[in-house]
């Protein structure tokens, strides 16, 4: 099994990133369902994840999935809610 | 004619090596040369202890036995019920998986250390500290097995210590000093460990323990801290030796102090909570220890003498200044986010800590830590973390050290290395990182093992691996320990309130 490692940037409650388990075939829209259950988040709408690297942090597409878009076991991700 | 006290030394500890004629110096002698430290004449080097293993033998076993006095009075007496409150005992539970297998894993790096240097002086000091260190780990767990009998968490200690999550951070210190070459561990440990941090780690824990009436471990302080001022007298003669053989080893043991201070001190972050946190009565803070102890005495004392060497205080020094604002405070959030799964509790905060964490830390408690703690009012776990973090690639700790200069912001710092990105605390992690990458990219994530069923497939399963039971976990005021202690406090009366004094 992967695991990604979601950090909530905007949400002072958690600090650490978590891992959430990730599968080969899920779909970006899927990882973020999944990390929202991890935070106890699943009644806030919407929430994009960021691939965050060393020099860069670059939005992930919602409909394409974990190895069309290179992700590996242990990236760093951010979790972000759009404000209302 | 009896021989003089260096004369005995001599004799006692000198002529124990010989040259070897059928065998090639450097097969017995391997790492020497790997690390590219240059050696002209070592052998004009002295310990300065000089220390004979019969004088090491008596004085060793009187203390001993003046330690042992002290604590065959102290179970005797239910000393465990008069201290000033239980929870200091959650402390001493931290204390027993974060420094006795510290002690152990001690021991054999100076065996190992002691092996492959070929130095008379150094191998008989380093064995003399190998004995010293068993010698703590065993009377440190003296005391817990005396505290295993009243309270939870210690009955099945070996195990703890092997497999507990927690202690995978002083295991990847020492696993990575054990991993580095003989001359690289003594300036590891006898120097960056032993003496520049050990006097912050003894003296405040051992007072504390004195505030709060555990004679007991007063007494394992001072006995320990009593062979600590040999150990730090090696580190610093080792040094200072290493310095003056050839001018060519300066650059490399300016790296190996930059690394190792930033490692020894990442692993003293619970040694904070240990002074300003776990004790109700506190004799000083982990600010205040760490400007006498780091600040005053090694680096505007000892770093200005070794100036003239060419060496320059620790790369991250300032770093670590900056935060003695926020250590404290950021790992006893860290403790708290994780107290569900760890064998040492976590507590609600009481009125008089608001009052002296306040008082303390003017500048940062009640801005940035006051209201986190504060969430434990209504509810204890209130602030559990929903997960399994990520942890640093380096020093394996949660990666959630606020950056000192904007304490709002997370410290974490990113690495690329073979495509792939690496966490880390903080700068000083990442720099070691960056020297090393060879050496961390294999590290071990606890979160990644538990969600691939390496710690069994349930949570009952998980604590059954770790050695102990949910319900020793969680918080301390409403757990039963807390109230285990009440109780005996009762038995033996101690739980009456007297009036005032009447007198003439």
């Amino acid at each position: 099994m992967n695991l990604v490692w979601v950090r909530v940037p905007n949400d002072s409650r958690f600090l650490a990133p978590q891992g959430v388990a990730m599968a080969s075939n899920m779909t970006i829209d899927d990882l973020v369902e999944e990390s929202k259950k991890v935070f106890g988040m699943q009644t806030v709408l919407g929430g994009r994840l960021f691939r965050v690297t060393e020099n860069d942090v670059y939005e992930l597409s919602g409909e394409m999935n974990a190895v069309e878009l290179g992700l590996r076991n242990g990236d760093p991700l951010d979790l972000v809610f759009d404000k209302e | 004619m009896p021989m003089g006290t260096s004369q005995r030394y001599r004799a006692l500890t000198r002529d124990l090596m010989w040259d070897p004629k059928t065998v090639n110096t450097k097969k017995i002698y391997p790492l020497v040369e790997a690390e590219g430290i240059r050696l002209k004449d070592p052998s004009k080097w002295e310990d300065p202890f000089r220390m004979t293993f019969n004088q090491y033998v008596k004085i060793q076993s009187e203390k001993d036995q003046l330690h042992h006095a002290v604590r065959t009075a102290f179970e005797a007496n239910y000393g465990h019920t008069r201290v000033i409150d239980g929870r200091w005992f959650e402390g001493v539970k931290a204390f027993a998986v974060a420094v006795q297998p510290a002690e152990y894993a001690a021991h054999r790096l100076m065996a190992y250390i002691g092996r492959n240097i070929p130095i008379e002086a150094i191998r008989f000091a380093t064995f003399n500290q190998a004995i010293d260190e068993l010698r703590h780990a065993q009377i440190e767990i003296k005391h817990y097995a005396d505290m295993s009998k009243y309270y939870d968490g210690l009955h099945a200690y070996a195990q703890t210590n092997e497999n507990l999550w927690f202690n995978t951070v002083p295991k990847s210190f020492f696993d990575d000093a054990l991993t580095a070459g003989p001359f690289e561990s003594l300036i590891a440990i006898s120097f960056s460990f032993e003496y520049v941090f050990t006097n912050i780690l003894f003296l405040p824990f051992a007072s504390s323990a004195a505030a709060v009436g555990d004679e007991h471990f007063v007494s394992v302080g001072k006995s320990v801290q009593s062979d600590e001022s040999r150990h730090m007298a090696l580190g610093m003669s080792a040094l200072r030796m290493l310095l003056e053989e050839d001018d060519r080893n300066v650059p490399l043991i300016q790296s190996w102090i930059d690394k190792w201070y930033w490692r020894a001190y990442r692993i003293f972050s619970v040694i904070s909570t240990l002074v300003d946190y776990y004790p109700r009565v506190r004799p000083i803070s982990w600010k205040k220890a760490f400007e006498i102890y780091v600040e005053e005495q090694v680096i505007n004392g000892l770093f200005k003498d070794l100036a003239r060497y060419g060496i320059r205080p620790p790369r991250n020094f300032e770093d670590s200044v900056k935060e003695k604002e926020h250590y404290s405070h950021a790992t006893m959030r860290i403790l708290e986010h994780y107290k569900h799964a760890n064998y040492f509790r976590g507590f609600r905060l009481q009125p008089d800590d608001y009052e002296w964490l306040s008082n303390e830390y003017p500048s940062t408690f009640d801005r940035y830590y006051a209201p986190f703690f504060r969430r434990m009012d209504d509810h204890v776990m209130a602030v559990a973390s929903p997960g399994l973090p990520a942890v640093c690639a380096v020093c394996q700790i949660p990666v959630e050290f606020p950056d000192p200069d904007h304490p709002e912001r997370p410290w974490t710092q990113y690495a690329e290395h073979n495509g792939k990105t690496h966490m880390f605390c903080s700068p000083g992690c990442k720099q070691i990182f960056v020297e090393e990458p060879h050496k961390y990219v294999q590290w071990w994530w606890p979160a990644e093992s538990y969600l691939n069923g390496e710690f069994g497939n349930s949570l009952e399963d998980m604590f059954k691996y770790f050695g102990f039971a949910p319900e020793e976990a969680n918080e301390y005021y409403s757990s039963r320990d807390y109230h285990r202690w009440l109780k005996y406090r009762q038995q033996l009366g101690l739980d009456k309130q007297y009036g005032s004094i009447v007198t003439d």
